[in-house]
């Protein structure tokens, strides 16, 4: 058995891989991911997923739903780490499926797969308590910034963390941008990986004036805003039905795909099935009481959720967190 | 300091005595707001935090002695009774500030904008409307809490898992009854002693509710020392797990406390003991259940013990003298000297939670016993392990305050820290050690952190005197392994990985002197050497480098690129990777595609003349043929303004221009300096520009005299007479100060580079904030880790002092 059937093994029962094995796997796997396309082509059958965000036991939960790696071809858009208690694990196994079957599963850089968040929602702090130091932290990070940026399947369905930027209308535009960076604060890759897709309907309870503008949307029927809007996260932005048809027709594409909001259903549809976000993490956090979805697309990109919950208690393990066996102060 | 009793308004409507202390008005680094804090005089112990709110409302009464407000953090009312009336206006004029500054601060104020703008990721999204849902759904009516006994567990335990936001603080008073908690605790053993599982399941429930309370009083009574092992007793019959669980076995026989010196104090030493088990509770008990509110008292809880037990060592006036008393006194390699280095990293990761001036004061003492001789001696002799822990002490004193260190490895006789950084950067097997060494050496080297010009100037003479060659050298090993085809036996790939991203930073932070060594040493066309090795991630790394220094817009480096004909390997590494859409194809896209955006006439001229041909049918992107368009367009312009005749130039100017140039290039130069006047601007205006024309010399790409082997003589003529025509003083007011010093090539664009580097500046803050707002649970973030950026002001002084600095750049002009 090869260093990494072990390792892949060994991850999938929870244990974490030594901090030079996991130096290892990150050189393997930069090898791999520097020679991936901003836009990384995916044939179906392909089941997509959305974020993880270390809830480990739960990524268990989809592999028993979804089929095991190699066996079923997967994407991941994204968020695997921060926010749950298993982070390293998450990513490691994943990695290591990459390395091992690198034409068996496809992992796309989500917002959460940078330096500055990761150091606020959990990442961070985990690498530090279970290695005593912030090493497996930085590999994994450097690896980052070589994760595609997105994916297109068959030439018909776009698959991306968040959703559009202003910037691009075409997808060949996403080609001219060296993702080897944190994410930044601005640009089209930081909105890729942050916008949202948005329908604000007017508010019906707000008392009627007697005349004017106000009172004719008023009494118009509820709709999508349309065109751009102002992201409430501080990052990307909000983007309309009429965004996305347009990105659509001009790409010539059926579907965009994309992640980065929990959905309490597991999946949503918005703009006339034009778009579909994926959530994969149920009860997130451990708390939102939420079910989870992937999506199963076959060879003719027929579509199929499947839905399913958080672990049951009983296979979780329960040590959460390790704690340092000694203390100076 | 006012001299202030605290009052806290009681359920009796009674004021409590808190205490009596001194208070002044902090900025709270982790809240990033200002607030009022009061030290007690009696233990220094802290006895009130209030964050001032914009909306709080603030009365005076008595005979103006008297501060209160409604707190609502605390949950009630609270009365600071200053000693003199003096004192209270103090206070009292300084709270109406913050709050009138809050008022008044405009949107363009980058502090707010940065806050404003802070990323929100998706849980938190949701949870506002999670916690608003609680709050509706839950009761606000009055709570009961039956006596602790048995038959009453099953009530107590319900009522305790279905209590309300609203209904917190009250049962939280009803449990700190005297008497109350340690009875119940009591009853705990009675049932442990009994075996009784279903009371026991209670019991877990009641414990979880009591601590979910988020009670600071009660927490803190929880987990004293007196009651501490049987809440955790009673947290061990979580009913949800399979199997019963051993925090107390752990805490008791598995957990070492290291005392490396001893603390006299009880007291510190019982908060010690405290704060290691809240820490236990938060992130190995509970973990799974603590909503954010619990979250974030236990950790608020934790920060201040920790910061109190800072304090406390601080004004110890023995401990420190003897802790390094006793780390001079063991031999490295003995497993005190693991302790105590390993003590020294966990202090300094503490330190980062004090307030700036206290830690200052903690780094100094610290500096002062001799901080960096010891860590200098565990760098030279220590293992990997310790030399790792002592980059961590390193770091926290350089995020503090580079200068010190700075001077200290000036001092220090043969540089040898310096020399133990730069030989663990460079031959290190161990990648993590090298990676907190690049770290070190970016803060050493920041030229924002450099007040003093002196300073500046003798710390980066030796680094560039003595240290940075040892990066090229190392780059120089690997070509010639390359070439014998030897590449494994040459430097580690990842530490040529690190090399490019210092001299990345170099290029961007440095001014003349990374030029003059780029130009001295043909630097960029031996990081290029990299673009033909085996690494597909270190080729992209060489391809960085050289877009680094494109990026600067600095006509400098790009007249030393097409002089040396430093494009012709990019190409060719572009056309070998072929059609193949990987991270080499975009980044090497983007370099071109940015060139274009920026409208580089330069480049744009010397691509297309020279590389055109091969170029013309790469045809997946418009790159190219964008390229040629933007090329003619200038040729167009160029021939419409040979007609008009005139130049844009003012005469004085150009006088300024010749004048700066000597004699043997001057009419060359005078080309490109015309050329290049008008940027930007005209683009779409074709007809608006200068006349004059690139000339054949310019555009065939290469220079005799800047050969790759000019090695370390000076080479003569050209780019390199104009640098050291300077005299000194002059750079040292313009290094690293901003876009002046980016301009000693001649460049016309020191508008546009004055620019980039406000908005570098810019993004710099923006980033901070954005971490810092982030930084969901504020004030409360004790496991902040040790590298994380810290909430500071200084990048928001950063663009300010960019903002002035083309002034300071125009008085370079004209001293030059």
């Amino acid at each position: 058995m090869s260093d990494l059937d072990r390792w892949i093994e060994q991850l999938k029962n929870c244990e974490p891989l030594k901090e030079s094995e996991v130096k290892v796997l990150c050189e393997k796997a930069m090898e791999i991911l520097v020679e991936e396309s901003n836009v990384q082509r995916v044939d179906a059958p392909v089941t997509i997923c959305g974020d993880i965000h270390g809830q480990f036991y739960d990524l268990k939960e989809l592999f028993k739903v979804g089929g095991d790696c190699p066996q079923t071809n997967y994407l991941f858009m994204g968020d695997f780490v921060d926010r749950g208690f298993y982070s390293v694990e998450t990513f490691l196994l994943l990695l290591a499926l990459k390395v091992r079957y690198p034409d068996r599963i496809t992992l796309i850089r989500g917002n959460h797969e940078s330096r500055q968040i990761t150091q606020v929602y959990g990442f961070y702090d985990e690498c530090l308590r279970k290695y005593g130091s912030v090493n497996v932290w930085r590999y994994c990070t450097d690896i980052f910034d070589y994760l595609s940026l997105s994916a297109l399947i068959d030439n018909r369905i776009f698959c991306v963390h968040g959703g559009l930027s202003p910037t691009i209308t075409t997808v060949d535009q996403i080609r001219t941008i060296d993702r080897k960076q944190e994410v930044p604060h601005d640009g089209a890759m930081c909105d890729l990986l942050w916008s949202d897709p948005e329908i604000r309907t007017i508010d019906r309870k707000q008392e009627v004036p007697h005349d004017g503008a106000m009172c004719d949307l008023l009494w118009s029927d509820p709709e999508d805003i349309e065109g751009w809007g102002l992201s409430p996260r501080g990052a990307g932005y909000l983007f309309g039905g009429d965004i996305c048809a347009n990105f659509n027709s001009t790409n010539k594409l059926e579907l965009i795909c994309r992640a980065h909001q929990l959905v309490m259903e597991g999946f949503k549809w918005m703009f006339s099935e034009q778009l579909v976000t994926v959530w994969s993490a149920p009860n997130y956090c451990y708390r939102c009481g939420n079910v989870a979805a992937i999506l199963e697309l076959d060879e003719n990109l027929s579509k199929n959720f499947k839905v399913f919950e958080a672990a049951p208690q009983e296979t979780r393990g329960v040590p959460a967190k390790k704690a340092a066996p000694d203390y100076f102060l | 300091m006012q001299r202030v009793k605290v009052y806290r308004l009681n359920n009796e409507g009674l004021w409590d005595d808190k205490g009596t202390g001194h208070v002044s008005v902090e900025f709270m680094e982790q809240s990033g707001a200002l607030g009022l804090v009061v030290i007690s005089e009696a233990d220094t112990r802290t006895l009130l935090i209030h964050r001032i709110s914009k909306h709080a409302i603030y009365h005076r009464q008595g005979e103006d002695t008297i501060i209160t407000w409604s707190d609502p953090e605390i949950g009630t009312d609270i009365a600071l009774s200053f000693q003199e009336a003096v004192g209270c206006n103090c206070i009292w004029d300084e709270v109406q500030n913050v709050q009138h500054n809050f008022h008044n601060r405009h949107p363009g104020n980058s502090m707010e904008n940065g806050f404003k703008k802070r990323m929100v990721d998706e849980y938190e999204q949701v949870s506002a409307a999670l916690e608003g849902e609680l709050a509706e759904g839950g009761s606000s009516g009055p709570v009961e809490l039956p006596q602790p006994e048995m038959d009453q567990l099953p009530e107590l335990a319900k009522i305790l898992s279905e209590v309300s936001m609203f209904q917190r603080d009250r049962a939280a008073q009803q449990m700190l009854k005297p008497g109350y908690v340690r009875q119940l605790l009591e009853l705990f053993r009675t049932c442990e002693d009994l075996e009784d599982a279903a009371c026991l399941a209670h019991l877990y429930t009641v414990m979880k509710g009591a601590i979910m309370l988020a009670d600071t009083n009660l927490l803190e009574l929880l987990l004293s020392e007196e009651h501490v092992m049987d809440v955790v007793g009673a947290l061990e019959y979580d009913p949800e797990l399979p199997e019963h669980q051993k925090h107390r076995e752990f805490l008791r026989d598995h957990v070492v406390f290291k005392e490396v010196v001893p603390i006299a104090d009880q007291a510190i030493r019982a908060k010690i003991h405290q704060t290691y088990r809240m820490g236990y509770v938060k992130d190995v008990i509970l973990p799974r259940v603590l909503d954010d509110g619990t979250f974030a008292a236990l950790s608020s809880l934790m920060l201040f013990n920790n910061v109190e037990v800072l304090m406390a060592l601080h004004s110890d006036p023995r401990f420190f003298a003897d802790l390094f008393a006793r780390v001079k006194a063991v031999d490295p390699g003995e497993p005190a000297w693991r302790d105590l280095v390993a003590f020294l990293q966990e202090l300094c990761g503490l330190a980062k939670h004090l307030q700036a001036g206290t830690r200052g004061q903690l780094l100094q003492k610290l500096t002062s016993l001799g901080l960096f001789e010891v860590m200098t001696g565990v760098m030279r002799s220590g293992s990997d392990d310790l030399r790792l822990r002592a980059t961590d002490v390193l770091l926290s004193a350089l995020q503090h305050d580079a200068s010190p260190m700075r001077s200290f490895a000036l001092k220090q006789r043969d540089h040898e820290l310096m020399r133990l950084l730069m030989g663990a950067l460079l031959d290190g097997e161990h990648s993590g050690l090298q990676r907190q060494v690049l770290e070190m050496l970016r803060l050493l080297l920041h030229p924002e952190s450099m007040i003093q010009s002196a300073e500046k100037d003798e710390f980066l003479q030796m680094f560039y005197d003595n240290h940075i060659t040892q990066m090229m050298d190392t780059l120089t090993k690997a070509d010639e392994a390359m070439r014998a085809g030897k590449a494994s036996s040459g430097p580690q790939p990842h530490t040529l990985g690190l090399i490019v991203e210092l001299l990345c930073f170099c290029v961007q932070h440095h001014a003349y002197r990374i030029k003059y060594f780029v130009l001295r040493n043909n630097l960029v066309e031996k990081v290029l050497k990299l673009l033909r090795c085996r690494e597909r991630w270190l080729v992209v790394a060489a391809v960085r480098f050289l877009r680094t220094c494109i990026g600067l817009k600095d006509e400098f480096y790009h007249r030393y690129l097409t002089r040396n004909s430093l494009f012709e390997p990019l190409v060719k590494a572009f056309l070998d990777n072929g059609e193949r859409y990987n991270l080499l194809n975009s980044a090497i896209l983007e370099l071109f595609e940015y060139i274009l955006r920026e409208n580089i006439k330069s480049l744009v001229v010397h691509i297309v003349e020279v590389f055109y041909p091969r170029l013309e049918h790469v045809e997946y992107v418009d790159t190219f043929r964008s390229l040629k368009l933007r090329y003619e367009q200038g040729q167009e312009r160029l021939t419409s303004h040979a007609l008009a005749g005139t130049t844009a130039t003012s005469a004085q100017e150009a006088a300024l221009m010749r004048a700066r140039h000597r004699p043997d290039e001057r009419a060359l130069a005078k080309d490109e300096e015309d050329y290049f006047k008008e940027d930007d601007d005209d683009d779409e205006q074709p007809t608006a520009g200068p006349a004059s024309s690139p000339g054949p010399a310019y555009s065939n790409g290469s220079t005799p005299s800047m050969t790759s082997d000019s090695g370390a003589g000076p080479p003569h003529g050209g780019l390199f007479g104009r640098l050291v025509d300077y005299d000194d003083d002059d750079e040292d007011d313009t290094e690293e100060k901003g876009p002046g010093a980016t301009n000693l090539g001649g460049g016309e664009t020191w508008a546009g580079a004055a620019g980039l580097r406000a908005a570098c500046g810019r993004n710099q803050a923006q980033s901070m904030a954005t971490t810092c707002g982030g930084l969901k649970r504020g004030l409360t973030q004790p496991g902040s880790p040790s590298k994380r950026p810290r909430l500071r002001e200084e990048p928001l002084r950063e663009v300010a002092m960019t903002g002035s600095r083309p002034s300071a750049n125009s008085n370079f002009w004209r001293r030059s």
